[in-house]
């Protein structure tokens, strides 16, 4: 079952960003070191924000999923394995309604859900979530909110990298450097991942007979190779105007396993991105600033020997799909107490497909927000409009917020707003398998609100978010016969819930946090079989925690998940268990100034069998050794 | 302070301009919200044209085109068969002593009238007095187990209890809708989520659900008319994508064609559903045995052939996937609770025709037996499907005799395109070639070609053929065969396109040389008749399997 393989690393010097953990924060206070210069943050001063820095777990042999589902109101599906298919949903929202953003550039095409197990955790620096509707401040996509990766900022001259290897003969690498360069400073990151994913599984056979021995299969074509480079430089160019260039790039070949009662031993997927990103910024005398976002994506994506993934003349399956756009987001102080803000974006999508319907959008958007702040600061108003055009589509997404500094460390947030996510080229035009397409789509619409109370002290801090949601025309496919489902607008559903989170550090020794997402959902809109019944693959209890204990040079934590059962459709008569997933691990770092670290850590130490996306396992318990270094010109 | 206005003005326009979802219940095709639930107001005697619309005695509630802007069908209560309109009722005048064998006929005080006749009393042994009428309560719909139990619309009486002649299950829709044998429509009822495959079982209809992965039950026979067809609260789970299932009291089998198993259920098993008094009748089963046919095998049928066996044909997987199907496999049943898999039969090896030379799989989907004989419709696809696998060549039937083991192969020709179900009643094979389609926007095929029936003689030689193709703009909502039901001198063929039925007669109860008559469909001197109405926006509707009441 566990596979460990001994690292024959030694090595380095410190990793001094794998430091105490650095928890999610209400109110982001770091330094300005250009960082903030996509941050969401910035974007919606008032949204219910948070950020979870990866230093923290630069030490663990972890992937952004597993890095982003510790923030509250987060839903990773997983379809098991280190570089297999993972998505995020936001608020009981679908993955395809959260709008994911590689410093402020989307990462997949309108209303399209993105795949994190092709972001290298090495390339990032942050993830900051936003729940709740994000239309108002993102544009079309956001229904569920949004998460931007941030990547590494380049500044200062260093050296780093880590090395991981365990189960399933994982291996996991990164090597990066910033230095000055040309007047500016630069960050050269390169990584790689290599899994076979061949770990063992129980699978009942005879799933209808009570009783019965389960059966140990092993996870066959669920290998992972991906490769990733990641280059950023910054240059200040004077008068106030700042130069950032962004590029990233990743190969990545994965088998694709398939469902467990009939998998795909011979399926793959190839595929590629480069992304690449400028923004120039410019402050003026008058406080006034000006970004302009200049960005294009492009990703090919190549699938063989899969059952549906191959061309009616038997030839392998094929899509490119290109983005592009210019925005411009200007703030511009006016008095003491307003902040006006103003923001224009031109982009287009394109995809390349098989059947050659080969769907192209335009999309142009303006928005237009004031931040009124009275009390000295202490509260702040904040309302604006976007108007998108998306293809055939036009959405108007207000909203109004509200954030209000109180004594004692107390804050508290509130939002109120309209989103919307357009249908994806793949639900209108492209068929995918067995999934039909269905050109009549209209766009999901979400009416959303929060509240949030935090408090924030030196050594711990507390925040509670309830919110509220009314979606409609959610989109979700119905079996079609024969064998095969369409999309239909058929739903409008109600979300409510509550995200709560905390952690505290009250000694250096000794740091805990932990976060609770409660939701409800309701389908408000069907036949009276179903009318009221829970949508599906939204379980209503996640609670993840974690602890953190031991002198700088020798920490050992301990964390884990609790997720409650969920449906996997609509009528609430097929259920994915409940599950508890704990991981532990110990981190040495021999040398004094903490340079070097040396982790083992164990995952899924109850050996919990379960399944994420109805029928694909996830892995059971393994081991994992991790060096990480870096080395600081000082 | 006037931007701020002007932002905030803006944001409460916006707003505005926006509304809250609508929400509530939305009725299933066919039907139309009546206070907590939903009526088939075309079908339903209890809201006929509207709801809460009842219709009288002796009539029924008949389908007519809508007036509505919908341009619909709706309801409309008119006297049923057997009855005749007198002074604005509707009776039976072979009962009824004010209108005994005629209108105004009364009959003298204290007489009654039985068969047309008045008379001192009942004395034909079958009937029974109800008021001044002597009546059958075995048979008679309108005094069905009782005086006054009226059977609903396109009910029959059999035995004192109302029931249906044909029962469809509507896929698409989750519902089913039962029919007389004279093709009166009773309304439509829920039904699970899918029902994909119909048995009976006594008193119980049996309804596979494909995508809820349970076996519903619902009762058949009732004297309460309006229970008919209504569904029970229990069920039995069964593995994915459940497809066919057979009843053999005690036991009931069901084919899991996702989960690629045999269950076993059994009445009365340990473990078992528990009937509660109060929740009506139905089958107290539990599973006893499942049998494994392996991954990627993909089962579609159950065929018997004797006590002991069950002939499965194998469809197998996707892409390379494939090569696990591809088979005839026999199932050992002789101990119904340790079913064993013994014969394979490959089918791989067959002489497929093809229009091009090219690749192609038999992709067995269904079979039935004759005379000991199995046979298996193929498909005959192409290997690569995108999403559908295209047809490869004429479609055919794999002949196995098991006594000997010969395997042969039976060409059904360039009219019969993709074969997806075979019937046998007495000497004769009946194949339903579901055809190559072209689809619109929607995947609602927009013309077929090679789609109809075939007949085959004992000889196994083609004898007639009832063809369905339909050309794009040709004015025709393409008829795509499916299962066949086949009874007493009446052939049912389902469609899978959009949700009709057809009615074939098959002459003196049996099949003629070549004689199939089209009595409701293309073709017919009727239009199939719609029993699964399509889904608003869908408008693809699959009725997956019919079910003659014997």
């Amino acid at each position: 079952m566990l596979e460990l393989v001994a690292i024959s690393a030694w090595l380095f010097t410190s990793a001094p960003d794998a430091g105490p953990l650095v928890l999610p924060t209400v109110v982001i206070t770091a330094p300005d070191d250009g960082r903030n210069a996509s941050s969401v943050s910035r974007r919606d001063p008032t949204a219910a924000l948070a950020v979870v820095e990866v230093a923290a777990r630069r030490d663990e042999a972890v992937d952004t999923a597993q890095v982003l589902s510790s923030a509250p109101g987060v839903t990773v599906q997983d379809s098991g394995g280190s570089g297999q298919r993972k998505t995020v949903s936001l608020r009981g929202l679908a993955p395809n309604a959260t709008l994911v953003l590689l410093d402020g550039v989307p990462l997949a095409g309108p209303g399209q859900a993105a795949d994190l197990s092709r972001i290298p955790v090495a390339a990032l620096d942050r993830l900051e979530v936003l729940r709740g509707g994000g239309s108002a401040r993102y544009g079309p996509g956001a229904l569920g909110g949004v998460v931007n990766l941030v990547t590494r900022p380049p500044s200062g001259t260093r050296v780093f990298g880590g090395l991981s290897q365990g189960s399933f003969m994982h291996t996991q690498a990164s090597l990066g450097a910033a230095f000055p360069v040309l007047g500016g400073d630069a960050l050269m990151l390169v990584s790689g991942l290599r899994s076979t994913g061949d770990f063992s599984y129980q699978l009942d056979e005879l799933p209808t007979l009570a009783g019965n021995a389960l059966t140990t299969r092993l996870r066959e074509n669920n290998q992972a190779l991906q490769g990733g480079l990641l280059l950023r430089g910054r240059r200040d160019l004077g008068h106030g105007l700042e130069l950032g260039v962004t590029a990233e790039g990743l190969v990545d070949e994965r088998g694709l396993a398939g469902p467990i009662l009939n998998p795909t031993p011979t399926a793959r997927q190839a595929s590629a991105r480069l992304l690449g990103s400028t923004r120039v910024s410019k402050r003026f005398e008058s406080g006034a600033e000006l970004t302009v976002l200049g960005f294009g994506r492009h990703e090919g994506v190549t699938f063989t020997g899969s059952p549906f993934a191959t061309t009616a003349g038997g030839a392998p399956y094929v899509q490119r799909e290109t983005s592009a756009g210019l925005e411009g987001f200007w703030t511009q102080p006016l008095g003491t107490q307003h902040t006006l803000s103003v923001l224009a974006t031109v982009a287009g999508d394109w995809l390349v497909e098989p059947t050659a319907r080969n769907p192209g959008w335009g999309r142009v958007g303006a928005m237009v927000g004031d931040e009124w702040l009275l009390f000295d600061g202490a509260l702040a108003l904040t309302g604006s409009v976007r108007v998108d055009v998306a293809g055939p589509f036009v959405a108007v997404s207000p909203k109004l917020g509200v954030s209000w500094l109180l004594p004692l460390g107390f804050e508290l947030k509130a939002n109120v707003g309209q989103a919307m996510r357009p249908p994806s080229f793949q639900e209108l035009y492209v068929v995918q398998g067995t999934l039909l397409p269905n050109p009549l789509l209209r766009p999901e619409r979400g009416l959303t609100s929060d509240v949030t109370a935090a408090w924030t002290h030196a050594k711990a801090s507390v925040q509670v978010t309830g919110f509220a949601a009314l979606y409609e025309d959610l989109i979700s496919y119905e079996y079609s016969p024969p064998l095969l489902a369409k999309p239909f607008n058929f739903l409008t559903a109600s979300v409510v819930g509550l995200e709560a989170e905390a952690a505290a550090t009250p000694t250096d020794w000794l740091t805990a946090s932990a976060s609770y997402t409660f939701l409800s959902t309701k389908n408000l809109r069907d036949d009276a079989r179903w009318y009221l019944k829970a949508l599906p693959f939204r379980p209503a209890h996640r609670a993840v925690a974690r602890l953190a204990v031991g002198p700088k040079w020798l920490k050992a934590r301990v964390d884990g998940l609790y997720q409650s059962a969920q449906s996997t459709n609509r009528t609430e008569t097929l259920f994915i268990g409940e599950r508890v997933l704990l991981n532990a691990g110990i981190t040495v770092s021999p040398l004094s100034d903490g340079r070097l670290s040396l982790t083992a850590e164990l995952r899924n130490l109850l050996d919990t069998q379960t399944m994420d996306v109805d029928g694909y396992p996830l892995p059971p318990r393994a081991a994992f050794v991790t060096v990480a270094f870096q080395w600081d010109k000082r | 302070m006037l931007r701020l206005r002007l932002v905030c003005g803006a944001f409460v326009g916006a707003l505005l301009l926006t509304a809250c979802p609508p929400s509530g219940i939305v009725c299933r095709a066919g039907t139309e919200r009546c206070g907590l639930g939903c009526a088939d107001l075309a079908h339903d005697k209890r809201n006929c044209g509207g709801c809460g619309i009842a219709c009288g005695v002796g009539q029924d509630c008949f389908e007519v085109p809508s007036t509505g802007p919908d341009a619909g069908v709706t309801g409309e209560c008119r006297c049923q068969e057997g009855t005749a309109a007198c002074g604005g009722e509707c009776v039976v005048i072979q009962s009824d002593a004010r209108h005994c064998g005629g209108c105004g006929m009364a009959c003298a005080s204290g007489l009654v009238c039985q068969a047309g006749q008045c008379a001192q009393s009942c004395t034909l042994g079958v009937t029974e007095r109800c008021g001044s009428g002597c009546v059958d309560t075995r048979t008679d719909v309108r005094n069905c187990g009782g005086c006054g139990v009226a059977c609903d619309t396109g009910q029959s009486c059999r035995a004192g209890r109302c029931t249906f002649d044909v029962v469809a299950a509507c896929l698409s829709t989750g519902q089913s809708r039962g029919l007389s044998s004279t093709e009166a429509a009773g309304a439509l009822r829920n039904l699970g989520n899918a029902p994909v495959a119909l048995a009976q079982a006594g008193d119980t209809l049996l309804a596979l659900d494909a995508t809820d992965r349970r076996l519903y039950q619902a009762a058949l026979f009732s004297t309460v008319p309006s229970q008919v067809l209504g569904q029970h609260a229990r069920f039995n789970s069964t593995g994915a994508a459940p497809n066919h299932v057979v009843v053999r009291l005690p036991y009931v089998f069901v084919l899991n064609s996702e989960a690629a198993t045999l269950q076993v259920l059994k009445v009365d098993a340990p473990g078992g559903l528990v009937l509660d008094a109060g929740l009506g009748g139905g089958l107290a089963l539990g599973t006893v045995a499942e049998l494994a046919f392996g991954a990627n095998t993909y089962p579609e049928v159950l065929v018997p052939i004797g006590a002991n066996d069950f002939w499965v044909p194998l469809y197998g997987g996707q892409g390379a996937q494939a090569d696990a199907g591809q088979k005839l496999v026999r199932v050992d049943v002789t101990s119904p609770e340790a079913p064993r898999l013994s014969t394979e039969v490959p089918l791989g090896g067959l002489p497929l025709p093809t229009f091009d030379g090219g690749e192609a799989l038999p992709r067995p989907y269904a079979a039935t037996a004759r005379g000991g004989v199995v046979y298996v419709a193929l498909n005959n696809l192409r290997p690569a499907c995108s999403p559908f696998c295209d047809v490869a060549g004429p479609g055919a039937l794999a002949r196995y005799v098991p006594a000997d083991a010969g395997l042969s192969l039976i060409a059904l020709g360039a009219e019969c395109l993709n074969p997806v179900w075979v019937s046998a009643e007495g000497d004769w094979l009946v194949v339903s070639c579901a055809g190559r389609a072209e689809y619109d926007s929607n995947f609602l095929a927009t013309a077929t070609f090679g789609a109809g029936l075939a007949l085959l003689d004992g000889a196994d030689v083609v004898r007639g053929r009832w063809t369905l193709d339909c050309q794009v703009d040709a004015g025709c909502v393409p008829f795509t065969p499916g299962r066949l039901a086949l009874k007493g001198g009446k052939l049912y063929v389902s469609d899978q396109n959009f949700g009709r039925l057809a009615v074939l007669d098959v002459a003196d109860g049996g099949l003629s040389d070549g004689g199939l008559v089209v009595r409701r469909g293309q073709g017919g001197a009727q239009p199939a008749l719609t029993v699964c109405p399509p889904q608003s926006g869908s408008n693809v509707s699959n009725v997956a399997d019919v079910l003659v009441v014997p």
